[in-house]
């Protein structure tokens, strides 16, 4: 279990029941930054089962058209966590920005969400990247024909 | 007279054991600059040792001494322009003055000024309105950003008997501090001009203490940009696309939030620094209107109440640009309005004394330019008002350019005409010259 993060992250305190086989993870933000989410599902041994945003995976999804960053997941069996990277990259203002990290139930419910914030400035183009998620127990029976993707 | 001020013919004195000997290039620079040849004729012409350029800069930008609503002489904070360094070296030789002021006017103008002043003054809307009608440059500018840091800001502003500290500047802009939710990224903010406005638009304050040692100036400005093509934020998608073909980084395993390495994130910044679109774009190229409004008080008692309007000033600039790449000629229009009203002058007939002085100037200009070469051009008009009735009506025209002919080594060309004078006269300035150093004098525009 990793240390609570003072900045309002999730830090894998929490442990959430999915009701069904699919999980949505979303990042929200204001302030003129765009963000990135970059997204895994382990297993129990951090076996990586699916991902979006890094080599030979999905595109990462982004902020850009409209503040919101969304994707739809499969919870494969012996998913036992759900982790999530945001990077935020200036592209109005250079003021202070906020981004939420939540994760969805497939019927809209929202199980969990963390807050961070962080301010660009002057001059550079991107924050650091903020990792977040939590520990899922996944109702993974009977998953058929439910695709990932963009969650509209 | 006309004369003509000339260092190129200092050429031949640098001779070649000298050269090679590799004198520094401030040591060159300064023998190049340190004589003007000065002709009343093409054919009659003497070597004589220049005014100080530093003194006369700093005698040309001289705070007056104390007044009962002291402002400085530039306080409008107009950028200098050529307009702008021909007038104040006019205001030691007021309007009522005549062959006198400016003959010392043209003896001051050296090599090195006229080049100043050609061309490489900023017509740019003052960051800092507040700042440039107050005529300082402060050292320490506070910019909160979030609302408790610009209160903890303001409260340090002010002492404990509600007095304005003097030396305080902050700089701030109001929509991402007060409501960065309304900020949205990407295509929200693209497609909102309006929005985009209102971002870009800043306020400052600040305080300095007045030039009669006992009140407070205090002044406030805003600027904003009425539309610029060139905002980083229009230009979301390029930023967007970049940065994906450059993100190949995984989610690390393991329920921890560790991020990445900081080598890692180091590598990742370095690669994501090609995807800023003020690099990868010509952002500088694009049109765009900024303007300007700064007003200064005078406090008696140093109290934000019972002030008394100083300087205020407007400014606008319109830019726009044309680029066909990195390897081609590069073009900067630029046109530049600016007024200032209540300003407070040193009294030409007096220096113990403060007059007023309202001006308005117009300048266009045109900047072009490669690697190794830079050129420019511009006209502008400037009308001043000092006191109730000295009137002068100035008109300047400038030609620049700079040619690498070796490395390290710039050959420089310029004249400039200037007239309107209130004594009638004109004044005819044509300069040549070798510059040593590495960078130009000239900045290229995007450069």
């Amino acid at each position: 279990m990793a240390t609570p993060s003072p900045d309002g992250r999730i830090a894998f305190k929490k442990s959430v029941q999915l009701t069904g086989p699919v999980a949505i993870v979303t990042a929200d933000v204001f302030g003129g930054a765009i963000v990135t989410l970059q997204v895994g599902l382990f297993d129990a041994q951090n076996n990586l089962l699916g991902g979006i945003g890094g080599p030979g995976q999905e595109p990462a999804p982004d902020s850009s058209f409209d503040g919101t960053a969304r994707w739809l997941f499969k919870t494969l069996p012996g998913t036992s966590y759900i982790k999530w990277g945001i990077r935020a990259f200036r592209s109005a203002s250079n003021g202070s920005y906020t981004a939420t990290g939540k994760i969805w139930d497939a019927d809209g419910t929202e199980l969990a969400a963390g807050r961070f914030g962080g301010k660009v400035p002057d001059g550079k183009l991107n924050d650091i990247v903020v990792f977040d998620g939590v520990m899922v127990a996944a109702a993974t029976e009977g998953l058929t024909g439910i695709p990932s993707g963009p969650a509209t | 007279m006309r004369r003509l001020s000339t260092t190129m013919a200092l050429a031949p004195l640098v001779c070649a054991p000298c050269v090679s000997a590799q004198p520094s290039q401030d040591a060159l620079n300064q023998l190049f600059t340190s004589f003007d040849l000065v002709c009343s004729s093409l054919t009659s012409c003497h070597w004589k040792p220049k005014t100080s350029v530093v003194a006369a800069a700093a005698a040309a930008v001289a705070t007056p001494p104390a007044g009962d609503t002291p402002a400085s002489p530039n306080a409008a904070g107009t950028p200098a322009s050529p307009m702008a360094s021909t007038a104040t070296g006019n205001k030691a030789a007021p309007a009522s003055t005549t062959t006198k002021t400016t003959e010392d006017s043209q003896t001051k103008k050296s090599f090195a000024e006229a080049l100043t002043a050609l061309g490489q003054v900023d017509l740019s809307v003052p960051d800092s309105p507040a700042f440039a009608v107050l005529g300082i440059s402060p050292s320490q500018v506070q910019r909160p950003g979030t609302v408790r840091e610009l209160a903890a800001s303001l409260l340090r502003g002010v002492d404990e008997k509600g007095k304005a500290k003097t030396g305080a500047a902050f700089d701030f802009a109001p929509l991402p501090l007060f409501a960065p939710q309304l900020i949205v990224g990407g295509k929200p903010y693209a497609d909102n001009n309006l929005l985009q406005a209102l971002t870009r638009t800043t306020f400052s304050l600040a305080t300095t203490e007045a030039t009669d040692g006992k009140g407070t100036q205090l002044a406030w400005g805003v600027r904003m940009g009425v539309f610029d093509f060139g905002d980083p934020g229009r230009h979301y998608r390029f930023m967007m696309d970049c940065v994906k073909k450059v993100n190949p980084t995984v989610v690390p395993p393991g329920p921890t939030i560790d991020g990445l390495s900081a080598e890692e994130e180091e590598a990742f910044s370095q690669r994501a620094a090609e995807c800023d679109p003020a690099k990868g774009l010509d952002l500088w190229a694009k049109p765009a209107l900024y303007v300007g409004f700064g007003q200064s008080k005078y406090s008696a008692s140093g109290r934000l109440t019972g002030t008394v309007p100083a300087a205020k000033a407007w400014w606008a600039t319109y830019s726009q640009g044309w680029s066909r790449g990195p390897d081609s000629v590069r073009t900067l229009f630029q046109l530049h309005a600016s007024t200032k009203r209540d300003d407070r002058v040193e009294d030409p007939d007096d220096a113990s004394k403060l007059i007023r002085q309202d001006s308005r100037q117009l300048i266009g200009r045109v900047r072009a330019g490669k690697d190794t070469w830079h050129a420019f051009a511009d006209v502008g008009r400037k009308h001043t008002r000092l006191g109730n009735n000295t009137k002068e009506k100035l008109r300047h025209a400038g030609l620049g350019a700079e040619f690498k002919v070796l490395e390290g080594t710039w050959l420089q060309l310029g004249t400039v005409r200037e007239s309107g004078f209130a004594d009638g006269k004109s004044q005819n300035t044509v300069s040549t010259g070798l510059r040593f150093g590495s960078e130009p004098l000239f900045t290229t525009p995007g450069k």
